[in-house]
This record gives structure tokens, C-alpha cells and sequence, in this order.
């Protein structure tokens, strides 16, 4: 299992040369008149961790467009895929936000309803396995940041 | 179809290796041909020359292929060393499985298939290990991929006795 991995955008080709790259609700098209056109899937995957990135790359003449969920890079540079820390301690914020838990009268954190346990159940698991792959970077301070956000 | 890629270990003779997927997994430097991951046949804090590990043959495989291709195989680390400074790393690329064996001890650095490792730790996300130079794609079809990352640990005399820090290897490709 990979944490953080992106599903890819399906690439399609027209007749005239348009290119295009789609998921969700993002398509990027690339008309013909660019001239020299590729777009593929930059991939890195690493011993000891269970994250894969996985970037839509372009090569648009001498531009490089790089897109990974809504972050969109456009350069001259060959870049490789980099494991994205604040896309996971996003999540670990959102989760935390979505669950809203309150402090009782000792000062214990409650979590009020079934959804929301569910809710932790999953941000446990993913905390777990991230854990694994960020053991020795640090990974105290990301959760200490989740907590203070 | 998303390809599915693994990072495999090679171990075994040349006529019947063995490999292990080390996808997320340990690569484990010892004195033995094998992928275990277990304290067995440690490296010995040398008292002459210098010790060295097995050599670890990596390579990548497709174990589900991709819609299209793969190519562009690359390797690197992040740079920095996190074993104590007696301790080091050593890669070679090489084009065709051979037998995991120690290199010659007096050699520094070591020296092994005719060629002549390189500091693992100088290839970056900056200057990546060109991982299909020998066995170049385009890759369409499961099966190994691209040319073998040979790993060999040193320790040096004097160094400290323990368990080094885990080290994270990457490998990039692009898929089509």
C-alpha cells in the first residue's frame, strides 16, 4: 500500500495532436501548435516507506509542466517527483478539523458521534502506516503541528 | 492500467537467482547472500583493511504493466549520510546480473566486476544514477526493467559498534 499516492490523469490523444490530461475535474489540454509535446506520469517510490508520488508531467518544447492535485509547476528543469510532507500533514489537519473533538470537565479530549469515530478510525490507520514511513523524519512535529492547527 | 513497479533484491547464483521486492522494505547490508532483514551475519568492525558488505543487486520489475510504457529509470538518495562517519555507502550500475559477493578488502574504494564503486551519498535528487543507460527502454510488458544498482557497505576500522540509521533509496520512472 502507498500513502500519498496520486491516481493518475487519463491521457488521450485527438487526431490533430490535442493532448489531453484528465482527472477529477481538472483537464489540461495541449493544442498541436505547441509542436514538440509529452505528457506522462513522473513517478518516484522509495525503499524503507510506503509513500509513492506521482506527478502529471509535461514536456512542452523547452517548458517542463509539472501537476500534483492542484499544484501546478511550469519550468525549464527535468524535476523528479518529491514526497509531499505537507499534503499528508494537511490531511492530518483536515481530519482534525472535520472531527472536532471537545474537551470534557478533566480536560479529555471527546469525540461525539459515530461518524467521527469512524473518522478517527481511518485518520489512525493512515497515522500508523505514516508513521512507519516517517519514523525518522520528524514525524512528532507534523502531529504536534496537526494538534496546535 | 496504473503500472505496478517493484524495487527487487537479487540474490542466489547467476543461474538461479532469487529476487525479493523491497518495494517500502529493508534492504539489509550483511555478510551473507541473502534479503533477510535480521542481525545474522553482521558486518565486523575490521581491525586491518576495512569490511565490507555483500553486494546488494537491486533492479526494478513491472509487475503490472502500464497503458503504455515506462522509461526514464532513475536512483538517488537525499544526500545525506546518516551513518556514523566510519560508515559508508557504494553503488555501481551494471548491466547483467552477477554474483552478490564481498569485494576485495584492500581495496579502498572498493573495486568489484571490473569497475569501481562510486560514493552512494553524491547522487542526488540533483545528480540521479541513470538506472536504464545499459538496458534502455522504452518498457511496455511486466518483467525486470533497466539495469541493476549494485549497494556495498563499508566500516571502517575504529568505527562504532551498533545499528546504523535506515537510509531511504528512490527510484523514479516516467509512465505513459
Amino acid at each position: 500500500m502507498f500513502i500519498g499516492a496520486q491516481p493518475p490523469f487519463e491521457l488521450t490523444n485527438e487526431p490533430d495532436g490535442t493532448k489531453h490530461a484528465i482527472k477529477d475535474d481538472i483537464q489540461i489540454t495541449v493544442l498541436p501548435d505547441v509542436g514538440d509535446v509529452e505528457l506522462k506520469h513522473r513517478v518516484g517510490q522509495q525503499t524503507q516507506g510506503l509513500e509513492q508520488s506521482r506527478w502529471l508531467y509535461g514536456k512542452l518544447g523547452e517548458l517542463r509542466l509539472y501537476v500534483n492535485g492542484t499544484h501546478v509547476i511550469i519550468t525549464k528543469k527535468e524535476m523528479i517527483p518529491t514526497f509531499n510532507r505537507p499534503t499528508i500533514q494537511k490531511t492530518i489537519q483536515d481530519i482534525f478539523k472535520h472531527i472536532k473533538p471537545a474537551k470534557n470537565k478533566r480536560g479529555e479530549y471527546v469525540i461525539e458521534n459515530e461518524k467521527n469515530v469512524e473518522r478517527l478510525a481511518e485518520f489512525l490507520t493512515k497515522l500508523i502506516e505514516y508513521e512507519k514511513f516517517m519514523a525518522r523524519r520528524q514525524s512528532e512535529y507534523i502531529i504536534q503541528k496537526a494538534l496546535e492547527s | 492500467m496504473v503500472a505496478t513497479v517493484l524495487i527487487r533484491e537479487w540474490n542466489g547464483t547467476t543461474a538461479a537467482p532469487t529476487q525479493t521486492n523491497k518495494q517500502g522494505g529493508t534492504v539489509r547490508f550483511k555478510n551473507a547472500n541473502n534479503s533477510s532483514v535480521d542481525t545474522a551475519a553482521r558486518l565486523i568492525i575490521p581491525t586491518a583493511n576495512r569490511e565490507y558488505s555483500f553486494a546488494k543487486w537491486l533492479q526494478l520489475n513491472i509487475s503490472v504493466a502500464p497503458s503504455v510504457d515506462i522509461d526514464n529509470l532513475q536512483a538517488y538518495t537525499d544526500g545525506a549520510k546518516g551513518w556514523q562517519t566510519g560508515v559508508k555507502g557504494w553503488y555501481m550500475v551494471r548491466s547483467t546480473f552477477e554474483l552478490p559477493a564481498v569485494p576485495t578488502e584492500t581495496n579502498d574504494p572498493p573495486t568489484q566486476y571490473t569497475t569501481q564503486y562510486a560514493d552512494l551519498f553524491t547522487a542526488t535528487s540533483a545528480a540521479r544514477i541513470n538506472m536504464d543507460a545499459g538496458l534502455s527502454g522504452p518498457y511496455t510488458t511486466t518483467g525486470d526493467i533497466g539495469d541493476w544498482l549494485v549497494l556495498v557497505m563499508e566500516v571502517e576500522i575504529g568505527s562504532t559498534q551498533g545499528t546504523e540509521p535506515a537510509e531511504t533509496l528512490t527510484f523514479s520512472y516516467d509512465e505513459t
